[in-house]
């Protein structure tokens, strides 16, 4: 579904990324793990469309269609179906929880002129929907909240929602539970549970190994900007390699 | 006597909400540190003056006016795609000077430093608009209608899109929304209503001259616009009648006509850094200046 070839970045001298390949199946979870700057996140945003590579492409087939990411704009790669979620939570301080379900969910809101003859444009009729969600992720707060007003926790589930509502194909976790307290990692936890047995095709950035080995199909290890170990979690986790590089045994 | 001078108060009023509200859109909005405005004010007058002189019914100046203005905002936004911020700020400042020198300079079609005078009064389907009263009413049906569209937009599904890019461009780029053009739209819907606004200064005054268009106005709205807060349009609006309405104690002073010009102007910058000071999202706002 998903095809990482030979992927090369590098800012200045440092080399973020070296000729780093791997694939993603349909309805596969594939967790990335490795040390800090191992380019996990660098990879995520090459794959995102926001790094262009030096070398290298990313590919998504689709049914008899292939898209070559790394040639086209973030927007056009997002609307291919790459929903993703940042690390530091990058949501919209100003804007309420409502706005941020009809940002991700919407996709006629550059239709101007329609907008300014409508009705209702705010769409209240999905008013119970966003309700549903807040409740199905664990959000007990007011639709019309600004996130700043949101815990760190809650604002990191608002965005998993955000990123799974929308029409995707492949949903991208950036450290899903890194910086939240037990209560929001379970809740997490309970959702990629959830969405593993949707079916989803989900990648992920993660440093909790017992977490990736609960949910994860696949585990690719990297280190310098390149794949050290690609397999199942109890091949990849024990690697004698990974061990000694990541782990540090 | 008495009457026609609040007339004339309230008819600039009504401009500069066009004008404020509009600047609103980009610079509250959108965050787009836009200091062109003023430059699409004055091209909307220039070009509204020069096309009814020559014949043009005014109502087809008055739209020709903003469509012009819509272009250069179209063209600038082109010319900065890359900035962003202080350098954004910079770039459109530059724009500014670029179309006063332009103004300034182009004697043959604008007639320079001398100004065009004689600019004819609105004539609307055999309708000629020759009364203060009568362009009061004018200019707030425009203001109105104007004001109305940029709301609709601001507070849209558009709108939340707009605020986001403000926010977070990156963040707003991985739901698939296309930012640049969300900018150049921005910028196009609001250079589009500062034409218009150039379109009534123009034909309410008759005379316009290049000074009419250049930094001091632009303080002017910045002030407004950060006095009734960023994206906040209410709060711009009632900022527009109270700021317009301030410096006219000035004329109730006893004071040479020499001193009444700067006045006005150091009015602005207490002010404008009165509020950077103490009340930095302005009196209705909820947006930090960045």
């Amino acid at each position: 579904m998903l095809s990482i070839n030979n992927v090369t970045k590098t800012f200045g001298g440092v080399v973020a990324l070296n000729k780093c390949a791997t694939t993603v199946k349909q309805n596969e979870i594939v967790a990335f793990v490795g040390p800090n700057g191992a380019g996990k996140t660098t990879l995520f945003d090459t794959i995102s469309g926001l790094i262009k590579p030096d070398y290298g492409n990313i590919t998504l087939s689709i049914d008899d269609n292939t898209e070559e990411l790394t040639k086209i704009s973030p927007e056009k790669v997002a609307n291919l179906g790459i929903s993703r979620t940042f690390q530091q939570v990058r949501l919209f301080p100003n804007l309420t929880i409502q706005d941020h379900f009809i940002i991700a969910q919407s996709k006629n809101d550059m239709r101007l002129l329609a907008q300014i003859v409508a009705k209702n444009h705010m769409h209240e009729k999905d008013v119970p929907f966003h309700k549903k969600i807040l409740e199905q992720y664990g959000i007990d707060r007011d639709l019309n909240l600004y996130v700043s007003d949101l815990s760190y926790g809650q604002q990191k589930l608002l965005q998993i929602a955000m990123a799974v509502m929308r029409e995707h194909k492949i949903i991208m976790l950036d450290e899903p539970v890194a910086g939240v307290n037990a209560v929001v990692q379970k809740k997490i936890e309970d959702i990629l549970i959830s969405l593993k047995k949707a079916g989803e095709t989900i990648m992920l950035v993660e440093h909790d190994m017992e977490f990736v080995r609960n949910i994860a199909d696949r585990v690719v290890v990297m280190d310098e900007g390149s794949v050290m170990v690609d397999g199942t979690p109890e091949e990849a986790l024990s690697d004698s390699q990974v061990l000694e590089a990541y782990l540090g045994e | 006597m008495l009457t026609g001078y609040l007339y004339n108060i309230l008819i600039f009023s009504g401009i500069y909400a066009i004008l404020t509200v509009s600047l609103n859109m980009a610079v509250g909005f959108t965050g787009l540190l836009n200091l062109g405005h003023v430059a699409f004010f004055g091209i909307g007058a220039y070009t509204s003056t020069l096309l009814t002189m020559n014949g043009v019914p005014y109502i087809v100046s008055l739209i020709v006016a903003g469509l012009v203005s819509s272009v250069f905002g179209v063209i600038l936004m082109y010319a900065v795609r890359k900035l962003k911020g202080d350098y954004l700020a910079l770039a459109t400042l530059g724009f500014s000077f670029v179309v006063y020198s332009v103004m300034l300079n182009w004697s043959s079609l604008t007639r320079g430093p001398l100004g065009i005078p004689g600019i004819p009064k609105p004539e609307l389907f055999g309708w000629t608009i020759n009364t203060t009263s009568e362009y009061l009413v004018f200019t707030l049906i425009v203001a109105t209608v104007s004001i109305y569209i940029i709301n609709r937009i601001t507070t849209s599904r558009y709108g939340k899109l707009l605020e986001a890019v403000r926010d977070d461009e990156v963040g707003l780029s991985v739901y698939g929304k296309p930012i640049f053009s969300l900018k150049v739209r921005s910028l196009a819907i609001s250079a589009f209503f500062a034409g218009i606004a150039g379109s009534l200064f123009a034909h309410h005054i008759t005379f316009i001259d290049p000074s009419s268009f250049y930094i001091n106005d632009l303080v002017l709205l910045l002030t407004i616009v950060l006095v009734g807060g960023l994206a906040n349009n209410k709060g711009v609006i009632i900022a527009t009648v109270i700021i317009m309405l301030i410096p006219e104690a000035l004329r109730f002073v006893d004071m040479p006509s020499s001193i009444l010009g700067p006045a006005r102007q150091m009015i602005y910058a207490i002010v404008l850094i009165g509020i950077l000071l103490f009340k930095p999202r302005g009196l209705f706002g909820r947006i930090d200046l960045e």
